[in-house]
């Protein structure tokens, strides 16, 4: 055993770290335990545990009727509880065919809206506390208080709404709300300039957020993101505009996309799509007044009858009691419906049987997959950095580690040492200058690059690099490496100088 | 957009045929259910092929029908961002055979399949990884199959004279009531019936 220890070359030895970040760090909160793999402060592995806050909802609703089964969506993402009902409700009405009377369809639009904002709010300015920064928070949830004071005023709860019903909603707005949405909707975007000032040209904040966490539409698309992660991404892509449910299409609103995929992009986004939800809320708010009526189909199954109507008639009676207690039946089959949530799309999955409780429902949180590409995005970079972006992914949301500098640098080094010339030369602009020191240029080009790599790959096959130390400050990477041409020696000592542009290796400059 | 979908059935059937068994339209949405060992192939052509173009894995989920002999399915959900069109496609199968891993397709195929394993306990071969995701460390059985009790086999409590948090087994103070309100008259015909649908 001691002669096997000491037979294995010394460069092949590593240790790395496995901590725990989480489920006890205030960043975390008891949702989410990441195991990391740490390589001194160099993230090797992440490994998130998601299922602590796992409670069943999927198996609970099977034993549901539909009705008894919406409140269950307000509780999956309590930043914007309505879109959850709203995907369920949409669901059981493609089953059964149930027509949405149009004030219905209004209203289900402006408080999806408001749940946008109330997620967007809490997502830029926590995003903002992650990075130091605590005023934001503080505007930003009295603008929340007071649409949750909305959500209370139609529903009777601040979160927990279960306001939705298959067939519309479950109560018409009274006009003095309808008004003081109106008011809100004039002063809120001041407070959207407010948070503006103090975040979007704010140095620190813009240190923290821009290259960090870029995702490539490749990856988008790969990982299966949704919502604002491949809007940042500049990709055009929102259910409300490409499939468009309710009255969407009637409406006015622009679609705001990023260009970089970082996290300040997606930042910028979110701060565009509050200022369109409140135009589409003034929309909403105008086609009310014009469109009087009921918000729950009339002489529906679906639908309880009006009172006065129960008071006079015993067929109303008796179906009042029958859809409180049996619940409606949902014709067999299956359908799939999806909305554009706050955090990307949400969608339900339903399978029913004709009886009155659902026979399975998926529910396809956006933030399962965005979460799922977290061990993608955080390998490399540092484990400090990997506490920041975590605390960002209890908003179900991620935005996604680095793919800067460091990264680039990183997947150079791996790319060298597996000997892999594709890689490898994908890291460099085709530009590309390796220069001494003393400024004399020794390659130019990523042609020159090859060949000089091609002869030491061939002359030393089993050449590797090892970092010693790394300094990682904006574009510039300095590696101190150890270099062993094979197992047995010899070893020399290279520090490397990279400038990185545009996610590409610009410049390196060698200390020999 | 009910043309536009059985065009597109048409043409995956006709590219397919030795892997798709049967697809239909229902609420506007198309389903195709492909054998199990061919899953692979299909959900490549579903990506790649210029009339498909489905770039994006929604969703993988499990469901189960314990009355079948392959009593699991297993479906697959995918959007197309490119052409704004959707599919879904099924497959069969059972407690021991294990589906291909389409992980190699899509990364995020990963989870999902540790999910519906966890689930349902449907198996995935050349998976890397097929672990539990969501249920608790040291968690036994798998909670959606129907015949799992909506209670689950065991509760945890903090223990107060072992000075830690225990398992036990589930004890209800009160029977688990599992109303049925379904009506025995639903759906069926009585005498009489065909005057009161006739009157009108």
């Amino acid at each position: 055993m001691a002669d096997d220890l000491s037979a294995a070359p010394a460069h092949e030895e590593k240790r790395t770290f496995t901590i725990n970040f989480g489920p006890q760090h205030p960043a975390a909160h008891g949702v989410l335990r990441l195991v990391l793999e740490l390589d001194g402060e160099v993230v090797q592995r992440v490994d998130p545990h998601i299922g602590l806050l796992h409670r069943g909802t999927e198996k609970l609703i099977e034993y549901k009727t539909y009705l008894q089964a919406i409140p269950y969506f307000d509780r999956l993402d309590y930043v914007a509880p309505m879109n959850q009902e709203h995907a369920f409700c949409l669901a059981i009405e493609k089953l059964a065919g149930i027509e949405v009377p149009r004030r219905a369809q209004i209203i289900r639009v402006l408080y999806s809206e408001i749940g946008r904002i109330l997620n967007h709010l809490l997502n830029v300015t926590t995003q903002a506390m992650d990075v130091g920064a605590l005023t934001p928070p503080l505007w930003g949830f009295e603008e929340r208080e007071k649409l949750m004071v909305f959500y209370e005023r139609a529903s009777g709860s601040r979160m927990h709404a279960a306001y939705f019903r298959a067939g519309g909603v479950h109560q018409d707005l009274p006009d003095a709300l309808i008004d003081d949405i109106e008011t809100w909707c004039e002063q809120f975007p001041r407070t959207v300039d407010d948070l503006e000032t103090l975040l979007t040209d704010n140095r620190i904040f813009k240190q923290r957020n821009v290259d960090i966490g870029v995702v490539s539409q490749q990856d988008a698309l790969d990982w299966g993101f949704s919502g604002v992660m491949v809007r940042g991404s500049g990709m055009a892509w929102d259910l409300r505009r490409s499939q468009p449910y309710e009255i969407y299409n009637e409406l006015d609103f622009k679609i705001p996309l990023g260009k970089n995929g970082d996290c300040y992009d997606r930042y910028l986004c979110r701060v565009e799509e509050m200022r369109e939800s409140v135009k589409i809320m003034q929309q909403c708010v105008k086609l009310l007044r014009q469109n009087p009526g009921p918000v729950l189909p009339e002489n529906s199954k679906f639908a309880p009858p009006r009172r006065g109507e129960m008071k006079n008639s015993m067929e109303a009676l008796i179906h009042h009691f029958k859809l409180y207690t049996e619940g409606y039946h949902v014709p067999a089959g299956e359908a799939y419906a999806a909305v554009e949530a706050p955090k990307g799309e949400f969608g339900v999955y339903l399978v029913a049987d004709g009886t009155n409780r659902p026979y399975r429902l998926k529910i396809r949180a956006p933030g399962f997959p965005h979460l799922a590409a977290m061990s993608y995005l955080c390998k490399g970079p540092y484990a400090g950095g990997c506490l920041r972006r975590a605390r960002l992914a209890r908003h179900r949301v991620r935005r996604g580690g680095p793919v800067s500098a460091v990264d680039v640098v990183q997947r150079q080094l791996e790319a060298y040492n597996a000997q892999d010339m594709d890689a490898f030369l994908a890291t460099y602009a085709p530009d590309c200058v390796i220069a001494d020191l003393n400024g004399a240029v020794t390659q130019s080009g990523r042609q020159e690059i090859q060949a000089r790599y091609a002869a030491m790959f061939a002359q030393y096959p089993q050449n590797k690099a090892r970092l010693v130390n790394r300094i990682a400050k904006g574009d510039t990477v300095i590696d101190h490496e150890d270099v062993w041409r094979s197992p047995e020696g010899p070893q020399l000592e290279a520090v490397a100088i990279y400038t990185v542009k545009n996610g590409l290796i610009a410049r390196v400059d060698f200390v020999k | 957009m009910s043309a536009a979908l059985e065009d597109l059935g048409a043409h995956i059937g006709a590219s397919m045929t030795h892997a798709i068994l049967d697809q239909n339209i229902h609420v506007g949405e198309l389903t195709l259910t492909a054998k199990a060992e061919e899953i692979a192939a299909v959900l490549t052509f579903l990506r790649d092929d210029p009339r498909c173009r489905f770039t994006t894995l929604i969703d993988i989920c499990g469901a189960d029908y314990p009355e079948r002999g392959k009593r699991f399915d297993v479906v697959y959900h995918l959007l197309s961002m490119h052409l704004n069109q959707r599919i879904r496609v099924k497959l069969e199968t059972d407690e021991q055979t294990p589906v291909p891993s389409v992980h190699a397709l899509w990364p995020c195929a990963d989870w999902f399949e540790r999910e519906a394993f966890d689930m349902y306990g449907i198996l995935f071969s050349g998976h890397p990884d097929l672990r539990r995701i969501l249920t608790d460390y040291g968690f036994q059985g798998f909670p959606l199959r129907k015949e799992f009790p909506l209670s689950g086999h065991v509760e945890v409590r903090y223990d107060a004279e072992q000075k830690r948090v225990i398992y036990e087994p589930v004890k209800l103070n009160q029977a688990f009531r599992n109303f049925d309100f379904l009506s025995p008259w639903e759906g069926m015909t009585l005498p009489g019936d065909e005057k009161a649908g006739g009157g009108s």
